[in-house]
């Protein structure tokens, strides 16, 4: 991480100041994106910055990252919350993955391991999209020197999420109301980025108008991070996940 | 719009049919797929990109490459990676919208040869050919093909076609040359694969070939020049298997010119230095014995000049100098004491029965 760029190791610095504990940064040939921050927990004194070594630079998904640690912590202290799922989520995918279908016996065994993937995905979107969306905007306007990082960062992203549309088991594929807030992401990086191509796939899947709504909710949200929850729960309920989740205080 | 090319799959069942004509709108029909692809090329089109669009009875998989990208160049880069398989449907796709384009089918049926589907193979390489009959490598893919297909008898022809095609092609000509060798046509071979030698001077093939036809059609000048091949085969690249042929080929020459001078009798000069090591491994022990043998192994790696009789080589295990057929006749022997059955690359059983009578 030597190669960082000053607007990166300041973004860390003042994750730093904010938090009073320090960043350790940790190589991680496995890891399955380019980077992922961990914040210190259970009296740790380090946050952990996990990175895949690349060729390309890493300054904008290290900022992406530290972006989500400086909204919890822009929050009063007794505003901040944790992100918790429900053990029952898999069985609310369990019926909407089956919905309707007639399933081989095969497809019928799977179903428990599939949803358990399917809800862990589809949660981990409804959180991290719409405040992940507002974290791109803060950089796109904070940090245009990132501008072209950005880019190709959400260019990876946005191709990531594509792999999700394929992703089956036998006839058993993802809820298309789970794929909603994939379809507002290629809808806010189109509009972010001044492209209007990512958005062409959830338009062939008939996946616009929702995510159209998703925008919608997330441009009359107000935008400040003592929102985030409200705008995460009105995603939730648009797409049929409310309940999937608690939020509990923030547990340093 | 991405830099990159973009990609994507997605199940024919999750494709918006309204987005169809009212006619296209059974899902898996042939009316759908030409829509779907007609809807996924126009759209990206209208964005100013190229997007190739590939159905199977269960996916669409669409790749789009950003404004005056060559989809071409990102399928070469899938071929070159080695990723063979993930490249055909793109290049059937292309094909399939341009039909006629030689650079296209000649890809598909390299491809498809790769993956063992030479009759896929051969197909689209015949189309190539009689598209350009002057696209020597899609005749040397056909000739390949049916090698592959141990269907020596139809690989003759393409491969003759490639040479006629193109007679600077190295490939052409050392496929060429290696057929008609495996016919016996030793002396057509040679003219080949001194032509493919002459194009391709770097490659190991190329240089072992010509160094194979010119020992089958023989002669003095032959074996030499063939004998010289060998050296630059083991010397630049000593690793690959071809060094390994290279190295035993050498000793059968050797071994036949050894021979040739007393035409095809005893050497009394081996014998005696059969002799003698026989002598100082009785005297020196079984240990002294195997680092000698194993020295002379390794020295022998590169090659021993057993046909000069000047002593030029030197040993650590042993004081003196020594002619190239000394050292193989101490090795020879050594090994006989070792292990009676190993192959030590050369025939001096006679000598070494002699030597032993020598003894008593």
């Amino acid at each position: 991480m030597k190669n960082l760029g000053k607007i990166a190791k300041g973004v860390l610095e003042r994750v730093e100041e904010k938090t009073g504990k320090s960043i350790q940064f940790l190589r991680d040939e496995k890891l399955s994106v380019l980077s992922t921050l961990q914040m210190a927990r259970n009296g740790a004194e380090f946050h952990v910055l996990r990175y895949k070594p690349s060729d390309e630079p890493l300054d904008y998904f290290v900022v992406f990252q530290a972006g989500f640690v400086l909204r919890l912590f822009e929050n009063k202290p007794d505003k901040r919350v944790d992100f918790s799922p429900h053990t029952d989520a898999p069985k609310q995918v369990e019926i909407l993955a089956t919905a309707g279908q007639a399933l081989s016996p095969q497809d019928l065994k799977v179903v428990p391991e599939f949803s358990k993937i399917v809800a862990q995905w589809a949660l981990m979107n409804l959180r991290s999209l719409p405040i992940g969306m507002r974290i791109d905007r803060w950089i796109a306007m904070e940090f245009p020197e990132l501008k072209e990082l950005q880019k190709s960062g959400i260019a990876v992203q946005q191709q990531q999420n594509m792999d999700v549309l394929a992703y089956r088991l036998g006839k058993l594929t993802v809820p298309t109301p789970l794929l909603g807030p994939n379809a507002a992401y290629a809808l806010f990086a189109d509009r972010l980025l001044g492209s209007e191509s990512f958005c062409i796939p959830y338009e062939a899947m008939g996946l616009l108008a929702h995510g159209r709504e998703l925008m919608r909710i997330w441009d009359e949200t107000a935008s400040a991070a003592d929102n985030d929850c409200e705008l995460v729960n009105l995603w939730a309920n648009a797409c049929g996940m409310s309940g999937w989740y608690e939020w509990l205080p923030y547990s340093p | 719009m991405s830099k990159k090319p973009f990609s994507f799959k997605l199940p024919l069942s999750r494709f918006d049919v309204t987005l169809l004509p009212g006619d296209a709108r059974k899902i898996g029909s042939n009316a759908f797929k030409d829509g779907v692809i007609a809807y996924f090329v126009d759209q990206y089109a209208s964005k100013g990109e190229t997007a190739i669009v590939v159905i199977d009875d269960e996916e669409i998989s669409v790749l789009t490459l950003p404004e005056g990208g060559d989809p071409m160049d990102f399928v070469l880069s899938m071929l070159q990676s080695g990723r063979i398989k993930d490249a055909v449907p793109y290049l059937e796709m292309m094909n399939k919208s341009t039909p006629d384009n030689v650079h296209v089918l000649y890809n598909l049926g390299i491809a498809y040869s790769e993956l063992g589907q030479f009759d896929e193979a051969v197909i689209r390489l015949k189309r190539a050919v009689q598209l350009d009959p002057t696209h020597a490598h899609a005749w040397t893919g056909i000739g390949v093909a049916y090698q592959r297909m141990r269907k020596p008898e139809l690989a003759l022809e393409p491969l003759k076609k490639a040479v006629e095609a193109n007679p600077s092609d190295g490939f052409a000509q050392r496929n060429y040359g290696a057929m008609l060798m495996g016919q016996g046509r030793n002396e057509e071979a040679l003219v080949h694969l001194r032509a493919a030698r002459n194009a391709l001077p770097h490659d190991p093939q190329a240089v072992y070939g010509l160094a194979a036809a010119l020992e089958e059609v023989g002669g003095a000048a032959n074996i030499d020049e063939a004998d010289e091949l060998y050296v630059v085969v083991i010397e630049r690249w000593p690793a690959s298997p071809l060094a390994e042929e290279a190295r035993k080929a050498r000793t059968q020459i050797a071994h036949k010119g050894m021979r040739e001078k007393v035409d095809g009798g005893l050497r009394p000069d081996v014998i005696m230095y059969i002799a003698d090591a026989l002598k100082i491994f009785k005297k020196a022990g079984s240990t002294k014995r195997q680092q000698i043998a194993l020295e002379i192994a390794m020295k022998g790696q590169s090659g021993l000049d057993i046909l000069d009789p000047d002593p030029k080589y030197t040993l650590k295990t042993l004081p003196g100098k020594f002619s190239g057929m000394q050292l193989v006749s101490i090795m020879y022997a050594a090994f006989k004491q070792i292990d009676p059955k190993a192959d030590s690359g050369i025939d001096l059983q006679r000598e070494y029965d002699a030597a032993v009578e020598l003894k008593h």
